[in-house]
């Protein structure tokens, strides 16, 4: 416990020095390197505290990994280890740090988590991965610049439009170039596809080098509300006939939504295909720290339904849709 | 309102607020703690006491009978620090 002492609280200039450290303390400092987050091997051994591996700074995933841990940390027993979020650069990371054991939980993409369950694409079989909970959809973004030229823009074709998509370190790269495979060269020319950061994604359309961009994200995404702000962005529904077959038959994508009113002057509700993000672990984790961490989340659902946007429709009690084939925690 | 206003018991009333070193907005769940308003041992001063979760701080806040700050026991990654006025 620290204790302040009123003359040094109470004092005009040293006040606002120690309420700058109070800040500090309480609200982190974003953008500090993974390489500095990652927790020393001792104490990933020391069972006094467990490590939740969640996404870069600001974005969905790490405030969503913050809540959970802040949530069960709270109300856990005094006895049991103590939840610790920290940084991760996308999925493929989080899996090898989390088979390698140097963390032991992470927020994924479903479907990054089933291929490496099943050893599909890059990833060799890994069957000692384990589903949590799910948490939230993550739906597919098709962005374009709100203009004249734009009132009719075309979304069954990508044949004659320039097309950017999240770069290779974000699972969402992982999942549309899967997507655009399926729908095939009657759909979109892959070749001609460029990858770029989100926040680059939207410059580029902004500054009317890209027609179109596509990101799988939690929403809502800083970079997407930035591109509304700065050059008006819109989304569209990424939704027709063909790309919904081609969902249905889908192991990994359900059709979901982005709720009007998520980003700035979206009157409607945005149709598109998404993933889920999911809670894993290994079954080498704790099963008694696992089922306390599980049960005080699922106690506590309403509280969380409210402290992000992308929890509004948390249900902690449904049977995770997209990984029907994997091992649910506790389950050997 | 921006995480500045945690000065103030209006804080308290929020349900979403602008995260001042970030821009960005975090939610908040903050309810008063009625059954047990605090009295101080040191100086017997009543504090309004409140439950606060959110991404960022966790906790409780202390605000005295102007509705100013006055301390908390706030956790970070589990940590528990608390911060008081002492008389």
């Amino acid at each position: 416990m620290n204790r302040f002492n009123k003359n040094i609280f109470m004092h005009p200039r040293l006040s606002g020095v120690i309420f700058s450290a109070a800040l500090f303390l309480f609200y982190g400092v974003p953008g500090f390197a993974y390489a500095q987050s990652l927790p020393e091997q001792d104490e990933i051994n020391n069972s006094a505290v467990f490590t939740l591996a969640t996404g870069r700074p600001g974005s969905t995933h790490a405030q969503v990994g913050e809540i959970l841990c802040n949530v069960y940390n709270r109300q856990r027993d005094p006895n049991s280890p103590l939840c610790r979020s920290i940084y991760s650069p996308g999925g493929h990371q989080q899996l090898a740090d989390m088979l390698s054991n140097k963390v032991h939980m992470a927020i994924i993409q479903s479907d990054v988590v089933a291929a490496a369950y099943m050893g599909k694409k890059q990833f060799k079989t890994n069957d000692q991965l384990r589903v949590l909970l799910p948490l939230h959809d993550q739906v597919m973004a098709a962005v374009i610049k709100d203009s004249a030229a734009n009132s009719r823009f075309d979304i069954t074709s990508m044949l004659s439009k320039r097309v950017t998509i999240t770069d290779s370190i974000r699972d969402g790269r992982f999942t549309l170039r899967r997507l655009f495979a399926t729908m095939g060269p009657s759909y979109i020319n892959e070749n001609n596809i460029v990858e770029m950061t989100p926040a680059d994604q939207a410059q580029a359309i902004c500054d009317d080098r890209f027609d179109i961009g596509f990101m799988i994200l939690g929403h809502p995404n800083g970079a997407i509300q930035q591109g509304i702000h700065d050059c008006e962005l819109k989304l569209v529904p990424f939704d027709f006939p063909k790309l919904r077959a081609v969902v249905e038959s889908s192991r990994y994508l359900n059709m979901g939504k982005i709720p009007k009113d998520t980003y700035t002057g979206q009157m409607a509700i945005i149709s598109a295909p998404s993933v889920a993000a999911l809670l894993v672990t290994t079954d080498r984790f704790n099963h008694e720290t696992g089922l306390a961490f599980i049960n005080i989340l699922r106690d506590n659902q309403s509280i969380l339904r409210r402290l992000h946007r992308s929890l509004v429709d948390l249900d902690l009690n449904r049977r995770p849709t997209l990984v029907r084939h994997m091992k649910l925690f506790g389950q050997d | 309102m921006t995480t500045n206003g945690l000065w103030t018991e209006s804080f308290c009333n929020q349900e979403e607020v602008i995260d001042a070193v970030t821009g960005g907005v975090i939610g908040v769940v903050i309810d008063p703690i009625t059954n047990r308003r605090r009295r101080r041992k040191e100086n017997q001063r009543q504090l309004n006491s409140y439950d606060v979760v959110s991404a960022k701080i966790t906790g409780e806040l202390l605000y005295d009978s102007a509705g100013i700050w006055s301390g908390g026991i706030l956790q970070k990654s589990g940590q528990e620090i608390e911060y008081e006025q002492i008389q």
